[in-house]
């Protein structure tokens, strides 16, 4: 489920069990992330990620009980994640967006360069990390095809 | 790449629901192949000629540039 890997609905329904754990076990480390976070008080940013984070995870888990307790419905999700044509969507979809996404980053780091030289620089290396990245994930592509 | 897939679904008289759930795709995909805006993989058009009981080159054809 998370990873697409199943190749056929009965490894879907095994994925979507270990996928259930996963997420639980995520939602339990937010939690405590959370707990820690007032009680060390830390900054609102550390305790709203992980607020959000566990929220996320609650939700996703609530939509997973939901389709485990209908089979159709599963079988309806698992078309729907396997459906051919909506992977190649999100395939053009996430190279697009990966395209889009260094263009704007180099060319606002390019414009903050001239307030803001810190800003400039992260986002400059932000760039370059979304850059090595997608090249990373293109060559171990590449390898098992 | 030109399909027989609303022809032959049509003979069957089988919704375009219907085929989508027995071959295992959305019902937006075989609305895409009928109108020839998608082009099948190898494994979808081997299960809808196997599921028309036809060979691939009859329902699906190789437009000639």
């Amino acid at each position: 489920m998370l990873f697409k890997t199943a190749k056929n609905f009965e490894e879907f329904k095994e994925n979507e069990k270990l996928a259930r754990i996963l997420i639980f076990v995520l939602s339990v480390i937010a939690l405590i992330g959370i707990y820690l976070c007032f009680r060390l008080d830390k900054n609102s940013y550390q305790s709203g990620f992980f607020t959000g984070i566990f929220s996320a995870m609650v939700f996703y888990l609530i939509k997973l009980f939901r389709l485990s307790k209908n089979e159709s419905k599963l079988k309806a999700e698992f078309i729907k994640t396997y459906d051919e044509r909506n992977i190649l969507i999100q395939q053009q979809a996430s190279q697009k967006t990966v395209s889009i996404s260094i263009i704007g980053i180099g060319m606002a780091s390019l414009i903050s360069s001239i307030f803001n030289m810190q800003i400039a620089l992260t986002l400059g290396l932000t760039c370059v990390s979304i850059a090595l990245v997608f090249f990373i994930t293109i060559a171990l592509v590449k390898k098992r095809l | 790449m030109r399909t027989e897939i609303l022809k032959y679904r049509r003979m069957k008289g089988l919704s375009q629901q219907q085929l989508a759930d027995d071959v295992g795709v959305s019902r937006q995909t075989i609305v895409s192949l009928e109108k020839e805006r998608y082009v099948a993989s190898l494994t979808l058009a081997y299960k809808i000629s196997k599921y028309f009981g036809y060979s691939i080159e009859e329902i699906f054809h190789m437009e000639e540039e």
